[in-house]
């Protein structure tokens, strides 16, 4: 294989300007690699390069940018900015553009960045826009609303605020809505799923779940990231493909209604409440990422307990507490998965909690099953490890890889 | 490189005529070849009329790279059972050295190297040589943009003016 690289090149090319024989679609490429003023100015570059910026597909906009040194008072680079976006609006091949990505920096001139917001999403078909702080709310603009082409919106604060109901949600067309650091009530999750008939996935990032229900035919992905709940809340969502839950110290519970087209699930719930029934919802996933702690397995005893066939699971995981100590979930899981090919576990401390002193190791049995084809620990400490295999071996005949790592 | 002899291999000629033996696995790194060989699995000649042996060799090198890394971290998972998240950020971490590394071209060859990655539809390379030309605009004026790439101005300053004028919000002074 010929190694050279010839890299020397410089001195026979040196002074050609090979950037301007790109195509079009190249340099729009790089130019949208780019924060959307700084593309502009390369009108002026040359002739060739006049109107290549008009062009592009992806606008991506900072009030920052229009900062010139930190003397400059806030309200001065807001008008610029302000004044930039009045720009845009009249000067843009609309038709082109389908994604814009605006950064707001902590304003008190909020109802600016609302209708940019609104004239951008009349505009574009995706939208994502992050603020610095919502101050106390946000209250999203009618248009930005009720916007007949928007496919995509994502909204992400640095601090919690509320999303002020508006009156008419209307987005025909919106596939995906991502939200972070928004506190959710019941009347806002209603009105969400009614006035979005074609959503297809809900991301929700560090959010105050103050909502009882999240209930859509439709819905096909689902990510509570880091959210917070603060009322018992079910999911019925029977189309769900994806299902990503990761609720940090939730007190009440939670109950998902069996989704027959899941593939995917990964749960990660510490500490939850008795009303918790996770596992009739997850009977149709191929693979299940399950973390937890002590507190919540106890928890899950009478979900454990009722607990359905996963006729589809073949791989497998859970994480996050001593499974020495507590192996139900794994057992069931074991008893009622007869495809099952994989298992992890990663094993959590057990810490110095009360109550757990029961030890896995001398309990019966009641079934034990034939077969796994790979096993893999990780995480636990020598003593941790061989007694989890231990407990493995009375629960299965027949592991056919074990790793220990 | 370690291979296995029966391992198929495929030649690339690039324009100049020069011809370049690689394994099918990276001669598939480039889209636009497993599409090729897709539609006639016996081939195994492949003129790239549109590439120089420069900047073929250049291509060929970051495919190698890019395969032998993903094998190495294939071989871990299998020997492991899953790579271990450190080994696999190390690991990634090496490559993107690797790519920064290999970024340190003239903008001339950089530019053809887009084209190349561009006509062979080589998605990491085009993503990588894209954002590098990016970086060389970014945080840059107009003139020392030109400078970069050695770009004629062949505006007159009324034509300038007026395109500036379209485009007034543009041009307002900051950063």
């Amino acid at each position: 294989m010929e190694k050279g690289t010839k890299r020397g090149r410089e001195e026979v090319f040196v002074g050609i300007d090979r950037i301007s024989t790109l195509p079009d679609d190249i340099l729009i490429h790089i130019l949208s690699f780019l924060n959307f003023k700084k593309a502009v100015q390369t009108c002026i570059l040359s002739k060739r390069w006049s109107d290549v910026w008009a062009s592009v597909h992806f606008l991506k906009v900072s009030q920052q940018q229009f900062r010139s040194d930190g003397n400059e008072n806030q309200r001065e680079y807001m008008d610029k900015f302000v004044h930039f976006v009045h720009g845009l609006a009249y000067n843009l091949r609309v038709s082109s553009l389908d994604t814009f990505e605006c950064f707001f920096p902590n304003s008190d001139r909020q109802n600016h960045s609302v209708e940019f917001l609104g004239r951008a999403a009349a505009l574009m078909r995706r939208v994502f826009v992050f603020y610095g702080n919502i101050p106390k709310c946000l209250d999203l603009p009618e248009s930005a609303v009720s916007c007949a082409s928007l496919q995509n919106l994502k909204l992400h604060s640095s601090a919690c605020g509320k999303i002020i109901r508006p009156e008419l949600i209307n987005l025909p067309s919106l596939k995906v809505l991502e939200l972070r650091c928004v506190e959710l009530d019941d009347d806002f999750t209603h009105k969400l799923f009614l006035s979005f008939p074609a959503l297809q996935g809900l991301v929700l990032r560090s959010c105050t779940l103050g909502t009882s229900k999240i209930a859509s035919n439709i819905l096909k992905m689902l990510n509570l990231d880091h959210c917070w709940q603060t009322k018992n809340m079910q999911i019925s969502c029977p189309g769900l493909v994806s299902l990503s839950i990761k609720i940090v110290s939730p007190r009440e519970g939670i109950s998902l209604e069996i989704m027959e087209f899941l593939a995917t699930a990964d749960i990660s719930i510490h500490n939850c409440s008795y009303d918790t029934s996770i596992l009739r919802g997850l009977s149709n996933a191929t693979t299940v990422k399950f973390f937890g702690s002590l507190q919540s397995m106890a928890q899950l005893k009478k979900d454990i307990t009722y607990c359905k066939l996963f006729n589809n699971l073949k791989i497998v995981e859970f994480g996050g507490w001593d499974m020495t100590i507590n192996f139900d979930l794994v057992a069931c899981f074991l008893k009622n998965s007869p495809n099952l090919q994989k298992l992890y576990l990663q094993l959590g401390s057990h810490g110095h909690i009360q109550g757990h002193t029961r030890q896995e190791a001398n309990r019966d049995v009641s079934s034990k099953r034939e077969y796994v084809e790979f096993v893999k620990i990780t995480g636990g400490r020598k003593a941790q490890d061989n007694k989890m295999v231990k407990i493995l071996r009375r629960h299965i005949k027949n592991i056919g890889h074990l790793l220990i790592l | 490189m370690a291979r296995s002899s029966t391992e198929n291999m495929i030649t690339l000629m690039s324009s100049d005529g020069e011809e370049f033996m690689v394994t099918e696995k990276v001669a598939r790194e480039c889209t636009t070849i497993r599409n090729m060989l897709e539609d006639d699995c016996v081939i195994t000649n492949i003129p790239l009329p549109n590439v120089t042996s420069d900047i073929l060799s250049m291509v060929i090198e970051y495919c190698m790279e890019h395969v032998a890394a993903a094998e190495k971290a294939a071989a871990e998972t299998a020997e492991k059972g899953s790579s271990s998240a450190p080994a696999a950020a190390k690991a990634n971490k090496d490559l993107e050295e690797w790519d920064k590394a290999f970024m340190n071209v003239d903008v001339y060859t950089l530019c053809d190297l887009i084209l190349a990655a561009n006509y062979l539809n080589v998605s990491g390379l085009l993503d990588l040589t894209i954002q590098t030309a990016a970086n060389l605009i970014k945080g840059k004026s107009p003139e020392q943009i030109r400078k970069t790439f050695h770009i004629q101005n062949d505006l007159s300053l009324e034509e300038e003016e007026k395109i500036r004028s379209q485009t007034p919000w543009a041009f307002e002074k900051s950063e």
